[in-house]
């Protein structure tokens, strides 16, 4: 009897909270890539977490699961970049050290090209197209010569250390040389590949650690070198294109950098800052300022419809947000997306 | 060096102040060994007989039977294994072996699969705290408590013990355990030596969308050698033990299984000795112990394929860590030990209303080196001490008990001091039996904290030297009933209890994903359930026992409102853990176990969305064996483990997955 009491003591002691399912619905991706985003979400190293979201603007749906439905697997570890060139898709993933090519129409996947060199992941970290070839920075120190239609590397291009951001001027590649795995002695030079011989041409010393690189329309070249994070501040350079020399070093905070017609949008400390190429003075150093932005890791400028795109990383741990301004900087829309969203492409 | 000068001369006076009423002392109170006596709170124990029926990897693989312990098990088979006691971090548990404490400064943490197995004679876990004058003050203070006791170190019965080992299992894994006791009518010495390694190359598959990515698990295998020596020598009412522990470890680190990348060539090495003594005088007027500990940690981590200049990294840390310390225990009344996960006080002494006063001081200094300019040999000293009081009655007990943790940290090159100190009360109150069918109760709450670790405070530019200890304030109900129903023996334990976690210490990245900040920033709640059964029957040559164990946590992230987070269960801990396990012995020589864990689907980041969730899995092990017997007190025993069972691809870390069915044939030879 007290054996039988106690067993209807602990079943009304004991709550036990019911486990809630919330299955996030399953959304089907389109055929035929319109009227939409398709956002690249680096993910997290050693997750296996990069993913494409596709963002249909008519219905307003996101949805999370884009590569995996078209592949029928997973892209792998670290999507650093995505870009479209011709009729294909190109993604860079870092970590897996492949190169995913997918159909630019239908979004299906055409090719996956491991990228390992003796034995070892060369880490693929960006990637730019000349005529036929795409040229991708690889972290091992190598930018590689791949052919667009056989997919095959064809030639390895020896630069400085951990490659990182590349920009094309006129026949020349420009590469930042990071050095970020060799901190605290970081790289400082900017690697000068003639894209028709194939080869370095030079190094431009420039600041610590080189990032984001971008050409102006007069194909003078923006490069941001970030110091060490600490003592080192990080800073805005200017290239000539034609010397191969730092024109000018200016004095203010920058982290990334996109081109939007004549001016450049500067990404500091959480804020977009608006800098004119044709006089090379800052504008407005408080261009857009939006509170609700956590993380404002990176920035997009799309000529045709003259947008601009900001990607809100929520401490890189959070999936993220891209919000869409027009180029007065006034706030147009806003569409929640994967972790660490870093690239996008647009779809009228 | 001032403040160990004063510490040195006040155990000398104290010492000296009661020696002369030790001299008086005239009672007669037999030591037959040094186990640890732990009472109060909830205790959870497992012995050597039950170990041996496990044949666990290491001590990680065996918390996972402990109700309340969420494992983080980086892949099995000599992985990093950590854990997380209610949803606590794992830093406030306190790692005791034999009644020395095992402490880390730079990470806070220990390694549990550096552990071994094989010498443990019972190993228990204390949640809420613990006592008894064979734990260290530390031990005393922390959130909870891991104690393991050793066949090594403690007094044994014939004057000669041998115990051996030798194991072969899957994936090249080899295992050979040798110990030797030479116990005397005062003293015991013992040396024990172990040696393992596997080559840990074992298929894997895992989902990878709509298809099944499979590959083989490469550079995880491992060599692994232990060494010890431990004397102990008894003068009346005193003893005084020495006690050495070493190992050394290469271990292949394969990493998370990156998808459509296999190449791995990172390496850990370790090499660590911990040298120990202790004096202790038992005896019913004022029992105390004085003990002291050095601790020497190197831990090197190369990764040959490193893309730097060099072309690799060859990081060494150096930890030294010296601990001493007093404890004492006016202890009037003997307590009885029922060696059971359902701890309940027995008082046998006729003295019911006296006070029970307890107490110590414990002080430690530690150093870190290394060959990164990054650190800057952060050295610290740390000072704790716990008074407490318990009142026994007929049936109840209770115990209050007040802590305090000072630590002070310098850096020979910044200059930077950071300086801290944390107050510790505890309060429990417990009854035999309430209710004839409600059976025993108690309460407890306590106020725990892990301090910051070297890391923390001073990593490259990672560190904060204005980090807060976070603390943990953990409340608890507990309820325990024992049944006899025919030849049946019935075991109940429930606890809810609700811990509130401040100032959490997190990383959050600041200005982009290379510079990361530790902050004082996080809040927690968890609310949980833990719950125990145990059943046993004996026949005349039959005894069959089940086990049943779950665990509910709900650990919410309550550090800010208007983040995504908010109110979301915090990664890797799972909100229902089942584990269970069914043996049958047959004439105490025979006998099969078997046993499962279940844990539900966890999350890798904060955010409870799927694409972080982990799925659940539950995974059965099975043992069979036989115990032969040998004239003149030997024993020959020959086990079979089957783990993993039903061959579930499974992991508790993302994409740290653990080896499918594999086999461990182990042979052992004692003279008791």
């Amino acid at each position: 009897m007290q054996f039988i009491k106690y067993i209807l003591l602990i079943s009304l002691f004991a709550v036990f909270f019911s486990c809630k399912k919330e299955h996030e619905e399953t959304i089907e991706s389109p055929a035929i890539l319109k009227n939409g985003m398709l956002v690249l979400n680096e993910g997290l190293f050693q997750l296996n977490n990069a993913s494409l979201t596709w963002v249909d603007f008519g219905s307003g749906t996101t949805n999370d699961q884009f590569f995996t439905q078209k592949a029928g697997r997973l892209l792998g570890d670290t999507g650093n970049e995505m870009l479209r060139y011709g009729n294909k898709i190109y993604i860079v993933v870092n970590v897996s050290s492949t190169i995913e090519v997918l159909d630019a129409i239908t979004g299906n996947s055409i090719k996956q090209i491991s990228m390992q060199a003796n034995g070892n992941a060369k880490q693929p970290r960006s990637i730019r197209f000349f005529g036929s070839k795409a040229f991708i920075s690889c972290f091992d120190g190598f930018v590689d010569v791949m052919d667009t239609s056989t997919f095959q590397v064809e030639s390895r291009i020896p630069v400085g250390l951990n490659p990182d951001q590349m920009t094309i001027s006129g026949q020349y590649l420009f590469v930042s040389n990071s050095g970020g795995l060799n901190a605290p002695v970081m790289d400082s030079t900017i690697s000068v590949i003639d894209l028709i011989a194939k080869s370095e041409l030079t190094k431009i010393v420039v600041g610590k650690n080189p990032g984001s690189i971008v050409t102006d329309y007069e194909g003078d070249v923006y490069v941001v070198t970030r110091g060490n994070y600490s003592t080192i501040p990080s800073r805005l350079n200017k290239i000539d294109q034609d010397e191969f020399i730092v024109l000018e070093s200016y004095n203010f905070d920058a982290s990334k950098i996109t081109l939007m017609n004549n001016r450049l949008l500067i990404l500091n400390n959480n804020k977009v800052m608006l800098f004119n190429t044709d006089t090379d003075q800052l504008l407005d150093d408080n261009f857009i300022n939006n509170p609700t932005i956590t993380t404002l890791s990176n920035i997009y400028f799309r000529s045709s419809s003259q947008q601009i795109y900001l990607f809100d990383s929520k401490g890189y741990t959070n999936t993220g947000n891209i919000l869409k301004y027009n180029v007065n900087g006034d706030f147009l829309s806003q569409y929640h997306v994967g972790l660490n969203p870093n690239s996008i492409l647009i779809y009228d | 060096m001032r403040k160990l000068f004063i510490f040195i001369c006040l155990v000398f006076i104290s010492l000296d102040s009661f020696s002369q009423r030790l001299d008086h002392q005239l009672d007669t109170i037999e030591v037959i060994d040094l186990r640890i006596e732990i009472d109060n709170s909830q205790v959870q124990k497992l012995n050597k007989a039950q170990i041996t029926a496990l044949q666990p990897e290491d001590v990680g693989q065996l918390l996972q039977r402990f109700v309340g312990v969420s494992l983080k098990s980086y892949g099995g088979l000599g992985g990093m294994k950590t854990i997380s006691v209610r949803g606590i971090n794992g830093n406030q548990t306190g790692i005791v072996v034999d009644g020395f404490s095992i402490q880390n400064t730079q990470t806070g943490q220990l390694d549990l699969s550096n552990i071994q197995t094989e010498s443990i004679e019972k190993m228990t876990l204390s949640i809420g705290g613990t006592q008894g004058v064979l734990n260290p003050i530390s031990a005393l203070i922390g959130g909870s408590c891991l104690s393991i006791e050793t066949f090594e170190s403690n007094f044994g019965m014939p004057a000669y013990q041998v115990r051996t080992a030798v194991k072969v299992g899957s994936f090249g894994q080899t295992d050979s355990y040798l110990a030797l006791k030479v116990n005397k009518n005062r003293s015991f010495f013992s040396l024990m030596g172990k040696y393992r390694e596997a080559a840990g190359k074992y298929d894997f598959e895992i989902e990878n969308g709509n298809q099944l990515y499979q590959g083989k698990r490469l550079n995880n295998d491992f060599k692994e050698g232990f060494g010890g020596f431990s004397a102990g020598f008894r003068v009346g009412k005193s003893v005084l033990r020495l006690n050495d522990q070493f190992n050394q470890s290469d271990k292949g680190l394969p990493g998370a299984v990156i998808l459509y990348n296999t190449i791995s060539n990172q390496r850990l090495k370790n090499i660590t000795n911990q040298f120990n003594a202790d004096f202790t005088r038992f005896d019913q007027i004022f029992p105390f112990r004085i003990y002291a500990s050095i601790r020497n940690e190197q831990l090197t981590y190369i990764d040959s394929t490193y893309l730097n200049t060099a072309g690799f990294l060859d990081n060494r840390y150096y930890n030294t860590h010296l601990i001493n310390g007093f404890s004492f225990r006016k202890l009037p009344m003997k307590r009885r030990d029922l060696d059971s996960i359902f701890e309940i006080i027995e008082i046998t002494s006729t003295n019911k209303s006296k006070l029970i006063y307890f107490g110590g001081i414990e002080q430690s200094y530690s150093l870190l080196n290394s060959n990164l300019p990054a650190i800057l040999a952060p050295k610290r000293y740390q000072l704790k001490a716990v008074l407490g009081t318990e009142k026994n009655w007929n049936r109840s007990n209770l115990v209050l008990q007040v802590g305090e943790h000072y630590f002070s940290d310098r850096q020979s090159i910044s200059g930077n001091n950071v300086e801290r100190f944390v107050f510790t009360p505890f309060a429990s109150f417990q009854t035999e039996k309430w209710k004839s069918f409600v059976g025993g109760l108690n309460f407890w709450a306590k106020r725990s904290f892990r301090i910051p670790t070297f890391n923390e405070l001073y990593y490259n530019a990672l560190g904060n030297l204005s980090l807060k200890p976070e603390i943990a304030n953990q409340f608890n109900i507990g309820n325990f009933h024992t049944f006899y129903i025919h030849r049946n023996q019935l075991k109940f334990r429930l606890d809810a209890y609700f811990n509130f976690v401040e100032n959490k210490i997190v990383a959050i990245p600041t200005k982009n994903l290379f510079v990361w900040s530790i902050q004082n920033v996080g809040k927690a709640q968890v609310f949980g359930v833990d719950f125990q059964f145990n059943h046993s029957r004996n026949f005349s040559k039959l005894k069959l026992e089940t086990n049943v164990n779950y665990s509910f946590q709900k650990v919410e992230d309550l550090s800010d409102k208007n983040s995504p987070t908010y109110k979301h269960q915090l990664p890797y801990l799972p909100q229902h853990t089942v584990n269970a396990d069914f043996s049958v012995v047959y004439k105490s020589k025979s006998g099969i176990t078997i046993s499962g864990l279940a844990t539900s689907s966890r999350y890798a980041l904060n955010e409870n969305i799927d694409a972080n969730k982990i799925n659940g899995f539950y995974v059965f092990d099975a043992s069979i064996y036989h115990t032969f017997s040998l004239p003149n007190a030997q024993s020959l025993r020959l086990s079979l483990n089957v783990k993993n069972l039903l061959n579930q691809s499974y992991s508790f870390v993302r994409y740290y997955v653990m080896p499918g069915t594999n086999f461990l044939i182990s042979l052992n030879y004692a003279i008791h």
